[in-house]
This record gives structure tokens, C-alpha cells and sequence, in this order.
């Protein structure tokens, strides 16, 4: 009424090229020669200096003084020290594959538990030189991963186990100056959304419609396509397909030696659409996810431009890497789709998958438990999942619901958290505010919410 | 200074007091107090024993757990002396000198010898012997044989005392040769109890069992000061005054024994076996734990050149070989331990550490008994006996230490597919342990620190494995318990057979009896006599619950029941001389033998047995009763080895090359054993028939030895129970004593193949099964490949508990079509075989592999020793089976084809059909045949033949038509299936690379480092050729993905 909808304009933003940010997560040529070592090693090169640097300014005025020890194995008996290494957990019931194939298999195969801790699990910090048991309340009442990088304080007790009175982390990356200006124009968002889940059970048709309607700037009045308006970029963080197990043809009598499974593509066929409608009036970046149709170790590879065939045609259309590194109007996020708080979940005792996803930030690594029980590529010169920069925005997918929270770092770095719920479960997206990074979520649930 | 020291710290405590401080900081402080009180700066101070007091002989008495003992002659007396080894409850060691025991044997007085002919005797049997002096006296006494019965008389026996043990045999020989004396010319007569080693004579003497404890009372001994010994406490006693306590009540306790298990490492040449004249020791690991105790409380490695510090590990490094060997041998002196394990330690690491010190030199190694004038050596063996076969092996001497190499202990006592300290960890600990390549163990040594730091790594967990072996298996605890039940010296459980066990017992019963035991000479006769009975059985399937019903220890009860004993043999002769009545005084046994009846004698045997067998219901009830974990394994362990002494007196009666062979006990024990087999049979199929009121008419449709099996025809299982246990009652009424047929368990289905071959689902109660039970479905056999024992043991699971016949001939005919298309894992057909030597005199397909990898790469070339791991490949027409075995690594690298017809044909099929013709009779063949079998993939290999000419074509991933140029994926037909193919072969690579990252993340855990490359070469291991070979498949797959990058 106000305003002539056909005069609404979308507002635009800039995108800026992240560089080896970006490209570190893209693998072109897969060698599978090496080993998981080299990760590893990579990892502790890289962050062994980042987490001393944080130890020496945390504990270097002690009193008593508490010495640096840079080999594990060097550490005295009863010399308070302090040492940096890769945590590595000692977990009985982690899923192991010689069980999987020694057990015999008639015996019903462990069902998969939600979690795999056990009271006796234990800690251990390990460099190259090998590793020591860490013990002590500080220790048990935290939560810790295999493959994180961090520094212990304390001292070697007569059993050789290490017993720990402090920790300490790298902490946030730096970070460029969030500069966006207060202007009269409205703010700008960009929309998070992930598990569309197209194929799968929760699927439903009409709030992919009303979404894309949404995002189209088709539903709603003025207000609600103002604020569409004002969205300058949508990221899909995964499982926006779900790929039907590929069926088995029973009308063909039993075939020794030939594979007649088929795979069903119709999923994939209603989210070209779906992508050709939005791409039509915004740019789209797509990540893959765990059920979506490409590389199943992360970093996920972009998703084969050729199985959208529609939508590949765009220009606004970016097939991205998963975790991936993004930037828009120097707001830089980086993402998941989730498998990284999903694994880390299965090992911790808490429940607070927003926590986790907090603890990571401080842990300078946004996936640590690659490659022990997180699939992962085994690179050999360099671990991409290192957040070298604090992002503005870090986003993870396919969460089972919306949580967030802003986290600020020791030198003001302010990174925005958002647990992103599946679309397919909850009907919900969010949008986070370029200006002020706050985060709201916006619903098209079908069905009566509970509250 | 200390005085300052201590000023500051106060101080500091109460500066701590004035300033709140983080709450880690108090932690800190406390730590850092508490560490200093604890600290160890040198390890070494926690080898030597805990101190002792010395011993005032007249006041305090001496009571110790005896675990070895041995003898030799006193130079001064010429008297023979035991020497004891053992430790105090305090942990103290102990050797005890024994002395005034003196031999003696009995020969039967010659008819007309008086008293006054001893003297004469004397000289002559002393001249016969050439040793003057050599018997001590000869006494007149009255004794009766054991073997046979005459009438209960005894007769006048010449119990002859020599000084020396070794004298014995010659006496012994003299008198069986015949010697003239007085009046008698040519004497000749069978010696008694001459036989008998001089050590366990005086134990039985003293009623001394193996490893129990022994008190001297104060003012019985004396203190000695042995230059010699290393023990802590030395005494002498005369044999008289020893308390032995038999191990009963608290007397079952075992001291804190110290064990030590150790490993060494040596740097091998590459593709040669380490010879200890050529190749250096360079490590040695050795764990010290406390009987008892879960952890070692040593815990430390010797190594040649610098070696990073372990945690928790008191690492000690040598720029010197020979100061290394030093220094492990003081530290197995001061440390004393009293049982040395490890694996293979008997014939690989003893041998080798005492042939490397002798090579260079250093004189004061070979002494690593308690006794520092006796030089440790290595004596070739030869130890044979019917249970345990054959085995060559070496013996080494260390005086008062047990061994137990945990090697034979697994052979002997396990049956295994594989030895190898990988495959039995896997088995018992359920763990896999790394293995590292001798060529990677030299690289590793002349690496740097932190290689060699690794190498000791591994080295101390494989010095530990065999002690966490020893206390799960709970081996010591078993063995000191047979020591104790059958009275033998430990250390002849591992070096002796059966027999001697039996031996001990006879002879101490016989003692407490006072009868004699004939010195027979062994005859060796291959005299066979009929075993036990056989029900032909009714092979098939059986859907129904067949009930088993057994003897309960059969050939004991038998032998008590009909008082089968030496002592109770009767011959025609003596019956008639006593005027016996059969069926009133004796029994004529099926082999028609004749026994006296128990009213007027009770046999030896059967008092033995009564004995074990009552001993064993005690125990069995304490343990019901015991809470304590520990004296539960030692009452569980004891229980164990009595049923096992029981078991075997039969043997030992039936053994022709035996002690004392009496054909006409063991006979007539299976003879007794087949009429009841056969009596079972028939009461349980008269009795239960339609007839009688039952609903269906019983039948047995199998027996074997001591258990039958009975389809009651009901079709529940509490049904057949009902009807086994009563069957058993009813039928056991028409045995006599203690003859016990009881209702154990029911089968449920079972499967019946042939003699000694069923399987079924075992269940003792209604409600749950216990067990998949299975007897001589060979599966564990080595030479068969893993995939065998995975297909049969699948199949009768799926038959079995599944009930799913169908299922498992589908899953038979898949495993078939994925053997043929090449699917199968290469780990399932590996087969292995051990390169003991190299010049067979036939050619063997592992010996001729090991030459041909030798030609390809003499380091990792399997050497003498070294199992050799091999798959069967395709060869040409003609070519020799032994020149189609192929190393599993390179066929992965190559691509070479598998024979995989060799593997239905040779492995799969004999024992599928076993199973499968029971349930399916003649149509069983066509598992082997049919649509399944008719798609063969074969790999193209990369080497040889006329690869060298082929060119590769790429072809559609849709319809395999060769691919014009400009298509790289797929052809112009197939453009519209493409996301199609796409997705599919994203999914193959997905499964790969999801099965790369469990498979090397695992190896990553188990070597116990994230940082370090994984070395591991463990055959054994699982997922040693899936990895790799995953590696080469996601390459593979990969490189077809990519071919859809343009499209």
C-alpha cells in the first residue's frame, strides 16, 4: 500500500575472496598414500605456539614458578610445568572397527548409542615424543576431545600420570574490525538455512514452498518483504536432499554379480527447483551435508553443479565446500552443517550442543575430532579446520534446535554462535544481522508448534 | 642450608595464607609438597627384596611357601641333600638345605635268606654296584605288592638304603641282572619303588606337595652363610623335624611371589634371522609384579644408545652391549624374582641373551638362578608324551626361579589357530597388539632417541602382555594348585607329561597302605585295546530338543563302583588258592577280568579317586561359598585339577609305555563303559514308549563314551527336560556306586553330522540357550583360511539359532558369488604356515614364496622362523600348486587374479557339505553349483604375461561401451542416467573412504600415537590387507569419480 512491491528492490552486498581460508577446505587431487599422522602433525605445528603464547601470558607469573616443558617425555616427576600437546581420549566404548569386524556378527550389532562415554575413560596429552595420562578435578569436571590442541599446568605424580591444576587454550583468532556503520538504511541479514530434507520423512512440500515464496519475496506484506528485501545472501548449511538407500529391483529374479540398485532422483529434481526459483533473486551459497549427494569425509567437496542442472545456469547460484569460509560486506562466517557438534556430542558428557559449539571457538579448531571418529580427508600439509581467523558468524547445521550466543574473545574478537535448526523438523531459518551480528529466527512450521 | 630451605618454605606457606589465591595455586603447592615427599630419584632402589631380619634360629620358627626345589650330594658326607627355594608370607626369600634323608628302594628276600645273609648281600650288591660304601644299610620289613591280590599276606621285602641316589639304577640293574652271594647264585629279582627320582621320594616321604608351605619349628634348624646364595635367609634342618602343611584352609594361601616378565629386542640383518654371534641385543623390557597385585611395580627397559624418557618407565641407556647384559643380570639378581615369564622366552630369549653374553664376553651373565656358583645353561630337550605329542625345545637352568613361558603354556593347554603372541592376545585379551617388522626394529635402533624410544615402547608392552596373559588365564595359580593335588615339583607340570602326576599319588597312597610298587620295565608294546563305545549315529537335523545325558565322570566311577585296582586283580591262580566266589568275592568284568569285591579289600585306585573327587566337592562348595576373588580363583583352579587327576588314573593304567601299565584295569574300565552305553540305550528307549504312556516312543539317536543323546520325540524343551531328568534317575538306579548318570543339557536344534561331529544350541534351562555348542567341526585348523571358519561358523548360527535353513544356503551362495566375483576380503583367504626350515624335501608353497620374496626384497622377506602369509593364485595350465602361493601384498599391488576356485574347491567345500548334506542329503551339492557360481570377475593384473600388450580402453560407466573421444564418463546413450551413475559411484567411494578412515584411525589408536606414522605389519591383525587395500579401492574409485568432471 505503502510501497509498490514491484519497486522493492533487493539490497545488495559485497562478497570478498577469503583466500587459502577458502581454498584450504577444497581438495582437488585425492591422495590416499598418507596417513592420519600428518594431520595431526600439521595441527600441533600449527597451534603448539598459538596455545604457548596464550600458557606463557596465563602462567608465566606464577608463583611458584612453573617451568615450560617442550617435550612431554621431559616432564620431571614433581616439577610443577606446564606442557602443550593433542588430548587424546582413551574411550572403551568408542566405536571401533576391529570389534565391528572380530565380533561375531550374528550377535545384533551394538545399537548405535547417542553417546559413548564411559567411567573409565581417560585423558591424554600427546606431542611427538608420546604421551601422559592427565588426571585431577580439573580435568573431570571439563569436557574434552581427542584432537584438540591446548596446554596443561601441574606436575608429574610417582605414577607418572600428569595431575592438572589449570588449562589453558588457544583461544579466538584474530579477527578484522566488525566496521559495519550504523546508516538510516535498514540493516542488512543474510538467511542461515539447513535440512530441507527434500525426499525424506519430515519432508513437507508446503513450507519449501512457502519458504522459497519467502525468501522470493512473494508471501507476506510489506513488512515481511521488506525484510526479505532486505536479505542479501542465503547459506544452506546441508541436508538438503536426503538420499533415499538406493532400492533394491525385486521384480527381477536374484542376479548373482550385478548391482541392481537404482538411485531415486526426484529429490534432487525438486531442489533444482526450489534453487532456480530463489537464485532467480539471490545468491545462494550451497553447502553439502552428511545425507546430501557428495563426498562423505569433511571437508565435504561443493556439490556437482551437473546434478542441478536448472539451477547451474545462475550466476547467484555457488556450490560451496562444507565447513566453509564466507564473507559478506566483511562480515566473515564460517560453517558447518553440522557433523562436527554432532560427533563431539557422541564423546562429552553434556548435552549443550550450543556449549560445544562455544568450546570449539576456544579451542581455535572447529573440528578436533577429525579424523579420530569424524570422517575425514588425511591431509598431508595442512588442517583446514583450524579457525585461524575468529569468524563474525559461525553457523552449524542441522541442529535439533535453534540456540546462540555471542562469544567475545580476549582482544574484543566477538564471533556470533548459531545452532541452526533443520528446516525439515522445525520449519525454522534465522537470519543474522550483518551490522549488529544479532541473530533472530523466522518460522514457516505447518504444523502447531508446541508452545 | 637445610635449615634455610626449610625457613623459606613456612614461608612461603604463610604468604600463601595473606593473599587469596586461584584455588589452583593451593593445588599446586600441595602437589608440589606432596611430590616431594614421594619422588624417586633412582628406581633402582625398589629392586632388592623387603629387608629381613636376620633369623634367631632357637627362638623363631621358619615358615615358608617351597616353590622349587632341587638336590645334590654333600661333599663332606657324601649324603644327598634337598635344597628348597621358597619365600616367606613377608616376601623374603628362602633357601632351606634338607639333609638325612637317604634313598632306598625294595627288592623281595630270596626264598631261604636269613637275617644273617644281610651282610653278604651287602658286599656283593656294593661290588656289583663298583661303589664301596655306597649302601648305608639293609633292612628286613614286611610289604605287600601292589599289583595283584594274594590274600592280604605280606612278605618278607630287603629294604635296601643307599648314600647316593645315583647308585640306585646300578643296584637296581645288579639285582635284575642276578648277583651271587652266600649260598644263593644268581639272585635275580624285580626291584621295587627303584624307580622312583630321589626328590620326590623324600617329598612323599614327608608328605610334601608341590609348592605348599613348610614350617621349621624354632631350635629344629640352623642358620647357614652360604657365600653362594642370593637368598635372604639360609637354613639347614634335618628332614625329621619339617612341618608340612598340607594346602588346606589358610594353608592355601600363595606368598607374594615376584614375577618377572621381560622381552628382548635384537637388531636383526635385513632378511636374515638374528644370530646371536652377528646381531646385537638392544633393548630388554622387564616388568616386576607381585602375585596378587594388578600392576608391575617395576617397570623398566635397558637400552643400547639414548632413549627418551617414558612415562611411569625407569629407562636406563648403555653405550655398551655388554654393560647392558651386565646390568640386566644384576638387576635379575637383585630384583630375585621366583617365577620368569615371557613368551618364548625357553627357546628364543634365554638362548639368545646367554649365547650373545658368552660371544662378548660377559662372564658374570650366566648366573641368573639364586645360586651365584651355578652357571646358567641352555640344554636341548626332548619332551613326548601321548596328551601333548612331540616337541623339541630347550631347557634353561635357573636355580630356585620358576619358568613359565607363556608360549608353552598356550600350547599346551589351547588349542589355537595361531601362536603368535598377536593372535593369542586377541584371543584372551581381546586387544591387537602392534607389530613391528624386524627390518623396521634395526631402523628404529639406528634412528634417534625417539625412535628408539618407540622401539622400547613396544618392547615393554610385549614384556607386559605375558604377564596380563598369566592373570587372566589365571596360569601360576593354576598350576601351583596341580602341583599341590597331585604333590609333583611345579616345574615338572611343564616338563613332564601326565604320568608322573599319577606316579605321585600311587606312591603316596601306597605309603600311607604300606604296599610296594613293582619298577616295571616299560615295554613299549603297541598292544591295543578296545576304547570306548560308539552308538552308530542317525545323522540329520533335528528340529526337535534332543536331550543329553552323561556320566558323570565316567572312568573313575567306574573303577570305584567295581573296585578296579592294582591291589584288588585277581588271578585264576589266587582264586583258586583263597577259594573265592565270584559274584560273592569278585567280579568278573565284561573283558573278563577278575577284581576282588570292596567288602574284602579296598582298592588303592578307588581310594585315590574317592579321594579326589570328595576334594573336589569341597571345593566346588567353597567356592559356591567364597566371595574373596582371589581365593575363588585359587579353590576354582583346584577344583580343575582335581577332575583332571581323576581323569587321568584311567590313562595311566592303560598307558603300555608307562610306570606301572595293567591292561586288565583299563579294559575293563571301557569295557564297563561300552555295556553301559548300550544299557542306557536300552532302558531309555524300553522304558519310554508309547507303550509305557508316553506320547512318543523314545530313541537314541547317538552315544559316545560317556553321554548319549535321546529324542524324547516332545517338542518342548521343558518336555525332554522333564524326561532327561528322569530318564537319568530311573537309569542311574541300575548301576552300581557311584555311577551317576545325570541330565545336563538339551539340544535344540541339533545338528548330528557324524561320529564326534554335531552341533547344537546348548541349553540347560527353558528359557535361554547358554551356548552355540560345536564338537570336531574343524575350524580352528590352521591350514585353513579365515573365510572358512567365518562361512561355517555363520551358517550353523544361522541353522542353529536362527533356524533358518533357507537363510543360510542363501548366505552360503553369496559368499560363494562374492568369492568367484572377487569381493571376499583378502584377509579371509590368507593362509599361513611357519618357514621352519628351508630344505623340505618337497616343495611347499610357503617355502617357495619365501625364496621368490627374497629375490624381491630381502628386507622384508619373511627368514627362518617367520610364519609366511600367502593367497592362492591363478597360474597357468600346468603349473605346480606350490608355485601358486603369492604374497598378499603384492596380489593387492598388482592386481593379480586369485585362484578363488582353489578356494571353493580345496576350502569351502568339504566342510559346507559336512553341515549342509544332514539337513538337505543329496541336494547339498547344489550349494556348490548353480546361478551363483556362474559370474567370475577376475582382476586385470599389472605385471606380467601379456599385459604387456594390452591397451586400456575406457569404457561407459552405464553400458561399458567403449568410449568415443570428448566423452570421459559416459557415452551418448547413457548422457540422461548420468546424476544417476554419478551418485552411484559417489556412494562406492563414500563406503571406501568411510572405511579408510575407520580402518586408519584404528591403527592410529592402537599403536598409542596420533603424531607417529603407523609402522604396524601384524598379518595377524584383521585389517592389516583391508587397509591397504582400501587404499588402493579409493584410489581407484576416486580416479572414476573424477572422469565426471566435465560432464
Amino acid at each position: 500500500m505503502e510501497t509498490d512491491p514491484a519497486t522493492m528492490n533487493r539490497r545488495t552486498a559485497t562478497t570478498e575472496d577469503l583466500g587459502t581460508l577458502q581454498e584450504n577446505f577444497v581438495v582437488k587431487t585425492r591422495d590416499y598414500k598418507q596417513q592420519y599422522a600428518h594431520l595431526y602433525y600439521m595441527r600441533l605445528m600449527l597451534m603448539q605456539p598459538l596455545v604457548l603464547a596464550q600458557a606463557k601470558r596465563k602462567w608465566d607469573s606464577l608463583d611458584p614458578k612453573a617451568k615450560y616443558v617442550e617435550k612431554i617425555l621431559d616432564v620431571q616427576q614433581g616439577e610443577i610445568s606446564y606442557l602443550v600437546g593433542t588430548i587424546y581420549m582413551d574411550m572403551k566404548l568408542k566405536p571401533n572397527i576391529l570389534d565391528d569386524i572380530t565380533k561375531d556378527h550374528w550377535i545384533a550389532a551394538q545399537p548405535d548409542r547417542p553417546k559413548y562415554i564411559d567411567d573409565t575413560d581417560s585423558i591424554y596429552l600427546e606431542d611427538e615424543s608420546g604421551r601422559v595420562k592427565l588426571t585431577g578435578a580439573k580435568i573431570t569436571n571439563d569436557f574434552f576431545v581427542t584432537g584438540v590442541v591446548m596446554g596443561v599446568l601441574g606436575s608429574e605424580d610417582p605414577s607418572g600420570d600428569f595431575k592438572v591444576v589449570d588449562v589453558c587454550y588457544a583461544g579466538q583468532g584474530p579477527q578484522e574490525q566488525h566496521s559495519l556503520m550504523e546508516t538510516d538504511e535498514e540493516d542488512k541479514h543474510i538467511a542461515l538455512v539447513s535440512g530441507l530434507g527434500i525426499g525424506g520423512n519430515d519432508f513437507k512440500p508446503l513450507e519449501l514452498d512457502l519458504l522459497s515464496e519467502y525468501l522470493t519475496g512473494e508471501i507476506g506484506g510489506v513488512r515481511e518483504q521488506t525484510n526479505c528485501a532486505n536479505i542479501v545472501r542465503v547459506v544452506i548449511a546441508g541436508n538438503s536432499i536426503v538420499t533415499p538407500p538406493p532400492v533394491e529391483d525385486d521384480s527381477k529374479a536374484k542376479k548373482y554379480g550385478y548391482d541392481r540398485s537404482t538411485f531415486v532422483t526426484a529429490p534432487t529434481m525438486i531442489f533444482d527447483n526450489f534453487l532456480q526459483e530463489v537464485c532467480s533473486s539471490i545468491d545462494i551459497d550451497l553447502m553439502p551435508g552428511e545425507s546430501d549427494p557428495s563426498s562423505v569425509t569433511i571437508p565435504q567437496q561443493p556439490i556437482h553443479p551437473a546434478l542441478l542442472p536448472s539451477t547451474r545456469q545462475y550466476s547467484t547460484f555457488h556450490s560451496v565446500t562444507n565447513p566453509y569460509w564466507g564473507s559478506v560486506d566483511h562480515v566473515t562466517l564460517l560453517g558447518g552443517s553440522g557433523q562436527t557438534i554432532d560427533d563431539i556430542y557422541k564423546y562429552v558428557k553434556s548435552d549443550n550442543r550450543l556449549e560445544m559449539a562455544a568450546k570449539t571457538v576456544g579451542w581455535r579448531h572447529m573440528a578436533p575430532t577429525a579424523p579420530d571418529t569424524l570422517w575425514c580427508y588425511p591431509f598431508k600439509d595442512r588442517d583446514p579446520f583450524i579457525m585461524s581467523q575468529a569468524p563474525h558468524i559461525y553457523f552449524l547445521g542441522n541442529q535439533d534446535k535453534f540456540a546462540t550466543e555471542m562469544v567475545t574473545g580476549a582482544d574484543g574478537q566477538r564471533t556470533r554462535i548459531v545452532m541452526l535448526p533443520s528446516f525439515s523438523s522445525t520449519g525454522t531459518i534465522a537470519l543474522v544481522n550483518l551490522r549488529t551480528l544479532e541473530c533472530k529466527t523466522v518460522s514457516f512450521s505447518t504444523t502447531k508448534s508446541k508452545n | 642450608m637445610s635449615q634455610e630451605a626449610h625457613t623459606t618454605k613456612k614461608r612461603r606457606i604463610h604468604a600463601s595464607q595473606l593473599e587469596p589465591q586461584p584455588s589452583f595455586l593451593e593445588d599446586l603447592e600441595q602437589l608440589q609438597e606432596t611430590n616431594q615427599a614421594t619422588k624417586v630419584d633412582d628406581p633402582s632402589v625398589l629392586w632388592s627384596r623387603p629387608t629381613c631380619n636376620k633369623l634367631n634360629a632357637v627362638t623363631d620358627a621358619l615358615v615358608f611357601q617351597q616353590i622349587e626345589a632341587d638336590e645334590y650330594m654333600d661333599a663332606a658326607s657324601h649324603t644327598p641333600v634337598v635344597r628348597f627355594y621358597g619365600i616367606t608370607e613377608a616376601g623374603n626369600s628362602v633357601i632351606c638345605h634338607v639333609t638325612g634323608f637317604l634313598p632306598y628302594f625294595y627288592v623281595p628276600t630270596p626264598i631261604g635268606f636269613k637275617l644273617e645273609n644281610i651282610p653278604a648281600f651287602k658286599t656283593a650288591l656294593e661290588t656289583a654296584v663298583e661303589k664301596g660304601n655306597s649302601i648305608v644299610r639293609i633292612d628286613w620289613s614286611f610289604k605287600e605288592s601292589i599289583y595283584g591280590y594274594h590274600g592280604g599276606e605280606k612278605i618278607p621285602f630287603l629294604k635296601i638304603t643307599l648314600k647316593d641316589p645315583r647308585n640306585i639304577a646300578a643296584a637296581k640293574r645288579a639285582i635284575e641282572r642276578g648277583i651271587s652271594f652266600a649260598g644263593f647264585t644268581d639272585f635275580t629279582e624285580q626291584t621295587y619303588e627303584s624307580n622312583l627320582a630321589y626328590l620326590l621320594r623324600f617329598m612323599i616321604d614327608c608328605h610334601i606337595t608341590g609348592a605348599n608351605w613348610i614350617e621349621l619349628p624354632a631350635g629344629s634348624y640352623q642358620n647357614r652363610n652360604d657365600s653362594n646364595s642370593n637368598a635372604q635367609i639360609n637354613v639347614q634342618v634335618n628332614y625329621e623335624k619339617i612341618i608340612s602343611h598340607q594346602p588346606e584352609g589358610d594353608w592355601s594361601k600363595i606368598a607374594p611371589l615376584r614375577i618377572l616378565s621381560f622381552d628382548i629386542e635384537c637388531a636383526g640383518r635385513k632378511g636374515i634371522f638374528p644370530e646371536a654371534k652377528i646381531d646385537p641385543v638392544i633393548q630388554i623390557a622387564s616388568m616386576v609384579t607381585v602375585q596378587g597385585e594388578s600392576k608391575p611395580f617395576i617397570r623398566n627397559v635397558m637400552v643400547l644408545n639414548t632413549c627418551s624418557h617414558i612415562v611411569g618407565t625407569h629407562t636406563m641407556s648403555f653405550d655398551q652391549e655388554d654393560k647392558m647384559l651386565a646390568a640386566w643380570s644384576d638387576f635379575v639378581r637383585k630384583v630375585d624374582p621366583d617365577v620368569v615369564i615371557g613368551y618364548n622366552t625357553a627357546n628364543f630369549d634365554f638362548p639368545y641373551l646367554l649365547d650373545r653374553a658368552k660371544h662378548l664376553g660377559v662372564l658374570k651373565f650366566p648366573f641368573l638362578g639364586r645360586l651365584n656358583d651355578i652357571r646358567t645353561e641352555i640344554k636341548d630337550t626332548k619332551f613326548s608324551s601321548k596328551a601333548y605329542g612331540n616337541r623339541e625345545s630347550k631347557s634353561i637352568n635357573m636355580e630356585g626361579r620358576l619358568q613359565l613361558d607363556m608360549l608353552q603354556v598356550m600350547q599346551r593347554d589351547y588349542k589355537l589357530r595361531s601362536y603368535t603372541l598377536n593372535s593369542v592376545c586377541a584371543e584372551f585379551l581381546g586387544e591387537q597388539k602392534e607389530d613391528v617388522h624386524h627390518s623396521i626394529i634395526t631402523e628404529l635402533q639406528n634412528g634417534n632417541e625417539e625412535t628408539r624410544r618407540r622401539l622400547a615402547i613396544y618392547c615393554l608392552k610385549d614384556a607386559y602382555l605375558p604377564q596380563r596373559l598369566m592373570d587372566k588365564l589365571m596360569c601360576l595359580i593354576n598350576y601351583i594348585e596341580m602341583a599341590r593335588v597331585t604333590g609333583v615339583p611345579f616345574n615338572y607340570l611343564l616338563a613332564r607329561g601326565q604320568q608322573i602326576k599319577v606316579v605321585s599319588q600311587l606312591f603316596r597312597k601306597a605309603l600311607e597302605k604300606d604296599f610296594v610298587i613293582p619298577a616295571v620295565h616299560s615295554q613299549g608294546g603297541e598292544e591295543q585295546y578296545e576304547g570306548a563305545t560308539v552308538i552308530e549315529p542317525r545323522r540329520g537335523y533335528y528340529d526337535v530338543p534332543i536331550a543329553t545325558l552323561d556320566f558323570a565322570s565316567l572312568y573313575p566311577s567306574i573303577m570305584m563302583a567295581h573296585n578296579l585296582c592294582y591291589t584288588t586283580l585277581l588271578s585264576p591262580s589266587t582264586i583258586q588258592k583263597f577259594n573265592l566266589v565270584k559274584d560273592v568275592d569278585y567280579v568278573v568284568t565284561p573283558n573278563n577280568d577278575s577284581f576282588l569285591m570292596e567288602k574284602k579289600r579296598k582298592g588303592l585306585l578307588p581310594i585315590i579317586l574317592t579321594d579326589l573327587l570328595d576334594a573336589r566337592k569341597r571345593a566346588k562348595a567353597d567356592l559356591k561359598k567364597e566371595t574373596d576373588p582371589f581365593k575363588r580363583a585359587v579353590l576354582d583352579g583346584r577344583q580343575l585339577a582335581l577332575k583332571i587327576s581323576a581323569n587321568s588314573v584311567y590313562g595311566f593304567t592303560g598307558a603300555t609305555v608307562g610306570k606301572l601299565p595293567c591292561l586288565q584295569i583299563s579294559s575293563s574300565v571301557t569295557a564297563y563303559g561300552r555295556v553301559m552305553i548300550e544299557r542306557t540305550k536300552q532302558e531309555v528307549e524300553s522304558t519310554f514308549t508309547v507303550e509305557n504312556g508316553y506320547t512318543h516312543t523314545a530313541e537314541v539317536i547317538y552315544g559316545d563314551t560317556d553321554s548319549v543323546m535321546v529324542k524324547f520325540g516332545v517338542k518342548t524343551l521343558e518336555e525332554a527336560m522333564e524326561l532327561g531328568r528322569k530318564a537319568a534317575e530311573i537309569v542311574t538306579t541300575k548301576f552300581e556306586k557311584p555311577i551317576k548318570l545325570e541330565f545336563e543339557k538339551v539340544y535344540f536344534p541339533y545338528l548330528l553330522i557324524n561320529k564326534k561331529r554335531y552341533a547344537g544350541l546348548y541349553w540347560t534351562r527353558p528359557d535361554k540357550y547358554d551356548k552355540m555348542d560345536t564338537k570336531g567341526i574343524e575350524t580352528v585348523r590352521r591350514d585353513n583360511c579365515r573365510l572358512v571358519q567365518s562361512v561355517i561358523d555363520t551358517c550353523l548360527r544361522k541353522i542353529l539359532i536362527d533356524r533358518d535353513v533357507i537363510g543360510a544356503q542363501e548366505y552360503t551362495k553369496q559368499i560363494i558369488a562374492d568369492l568367484l566375483q572377487n569381493k571376499v576380503d583378502m584377509a579371509q583367504l590368507v593362509i599361513t604356515k611357519q618357514l621352519s626350515k628351508t630344505d623340505y624335501a618337497n616343495k611347499q608353497a610357503h617355502v617357495e614364496l619365501a625364496e621368490r620374496m627374497k629375490q624381491r626384497d630381502a628386507g622384508s622377506a619373511p627368514a627362518l622362523g617367520d610364519r609366511v602369509a600367502y593367497v592362492i593364485i591363478k597360474g597357468g595350465k600346468g603349473m605346480a600348486a606350490y608355485d601358486k602361493s603369492e604374497d598378499p601384498l603384492w596380489v593387492l599391488e598388482n592386481n593379480i587374479p586369485i585362484d578363488t576356485r582353489y578356494y571353493l574347491d580345496n576350502q569351502l567345500s568339504k566342510p559346507l557339505l559336512r553341515i549342509f548334506e544332514p539337513i538337505l542329503g543329496e541336494k547339498a551339492e547344489s550349494l556348490l553349483a548353480g546361478d551363483h557360481t556362474r559370474t567370475i570377475q577376475v582382476s586385470t593384473p599389472s605385471v606380467g604375461g601379456l599385459m604387456k600388450f594390452a591397451v586400456r580402453t575406457a569404457t561407459c560407466l552405464g553400458c561399458k561401451t567403449p568410449l568415443k573421444k570428448g566423452e570421459s564418463a559416459v557415452c551418448a546413450n547413457c548422457k540422461e542416467r548420468a546424476p544417476e551413475l554419478y551418485q552411484k559411484q559417489q556412494n562406492i567411494v563414500n563406503g571406501l573412504e568411510v572405511r579408510f578412515s575407520r580402518l586408519w584411525t584404528q591403527c592410529q589408536r592402537c599403536q598409542g600415537s596420533l603424531h607417529q606414522e603407523v609402522l604396524c605389519t601384524s598379518k595377524d591383525c584383521p585389517i592389516f590387507y583391508m587397509r591397504k587395500k582400501v587404499q588402493k579401492e579409493i584410489q581407484d574409485g576416486t580416479a572414476t569419480l573424477d572422469r565426471f568432471v566435465d560432464w
